[in-house]
């Protein structure tokens, strides 16, 4: 790659994702490398042609103004990262089941160690699909509106398990929360995909209405 | 005396699905059949038309796929069924805007 499309692509994705930046280098380079072969078909010098391929890139700073509206950066790429972290989704996951396992109290069997022993490495084996699945559509903005709705939502859950006695007036066992908390945590599993995808097109719409 | 200019830009990602709707297609083949079936007129610098690309995958319009070519990777861009239906939206909205403006204009109504 030559210093002035490598000093192009720079500057054009100057602070996006390593991810992002990897595919809109392959693509740009891709690009240029056609048009300098259809320039030089033409009759220039492959320096000449080089300059017009990169002259009709356009100004890298309008470029990396467009990226930025729709590629991660690296301070969204570290924020999600954090979220999909995988300690986070454990966490959530053992919030589940442990619950479901002393639910058996007195009833305790081999089953519910086996179904635990099923269950875990199941969920953490499909993790990346329901990843995938929950933020593949997302934007930046989606993405933040998930981690600030999950806050929320958390931090409210937080505050009634740490009240409920003194709200219902009686002590509640670990056991009978786990059909709260999986419902819970299946609303907010499918609220934060919808939140992760409706909230880029809300802030598109906001832009474009500016504009 | 006011200057009337069409506005590319937003319609950059109406001609793109325009350009995939002949079959899949790599970024600098797209720029090329826009530039040449517009004999010119419709240019625009080739650097916008990334993120145009990525934006329309992300919502779904078009899908894309990677293939090793030459000893470079290049990424085919197909246009999918949502995208196809908004292509449709968007050419029957331009008769419409377009019918009108001719009328205004003194053209073919």
């Amino acid at each position: 790659m030559s210093h002035r499309l490598e000093s192009w692509l720079a500057s054009a994705t100057l602070g996006l994702a390593l991810s992002e930046r990897g595919r809109i280098v392959e693509e740009i380079s891709a690009h240029v490398a056609n048009a300098i072969a259809y320039q030089t078909a033409q009759g220039l010098t492959e320096s000449e042609a080089e300059a017009r391929a990169i002259e009709d890139l356009g100004d890298s700073h309008a470029a990396r103004a467009a990226f930025l509206r729709t590629c991660y950066t690296v301070s969204d790429e570290i924020r999600l990262e954090r979220l999909l972290g995988r300690s986070w989704w454990t966490l959530l996951f053992g919030f589940i089941l442990i619950p479901f396992a002393f639910q058996a109290d007195a009833d305790w069997s081999i089953w519910h160690v086996v179904v635990m022993a099923l269950i875990l490495p199941t969920i953490l084996g499909f993790e990346p699909t329901i990843k995938r699945w929950l933020f593949e559509r997302s934007s930046r903005n989606g993405v933040i509106a998930v981690q600030i709705f999950s806050i929320i939502i958390a931090t409210a859950t937080i505050c009634f398990t740490a009240f409920q006695e003194s709200l219902m007036l009686q002590p509640v066992s670990i056991g009978a929360l786990s059909l709260p908390l999986g419902t819970w945590f299946i609303a907010l599993i499918l609220s934060c995909r919808w939140l992760a995808q409706q909230a880029p097109l809300t802030l598109k719409t906001i832009r474009r209405t500016r504009a | 005396m006011y200057c009337f200019f069409m506005n590319l830009k937003g319609s950059l990602p109406t001609l793109i699905l325009e350009a995939l709707s002949r079959g899949p297609s790599h970024g600098y083949e797209i720029a090329s059949n826009i530039k040449r079936r517009s004999r010119g007129v419709l240019d625009f610098k080739e650097g916008t038309l990334y993120p145009a690309l990525h934006t329309l995958e992300r919502d779904g319009m078009v899908s894309s796929t990677s293939e090793l070519e030459g000893g470079r990777t290049r990424r085919y861009y197909t246009l999918t069924d949502k995208g196809n239906l908004a292509l449709e939206k968007s050419k029957l909205e331009w008769q419409r805007v377009s019918g009108a403006i001719n009328g205004l204009l003194g053209g073919a109504t």
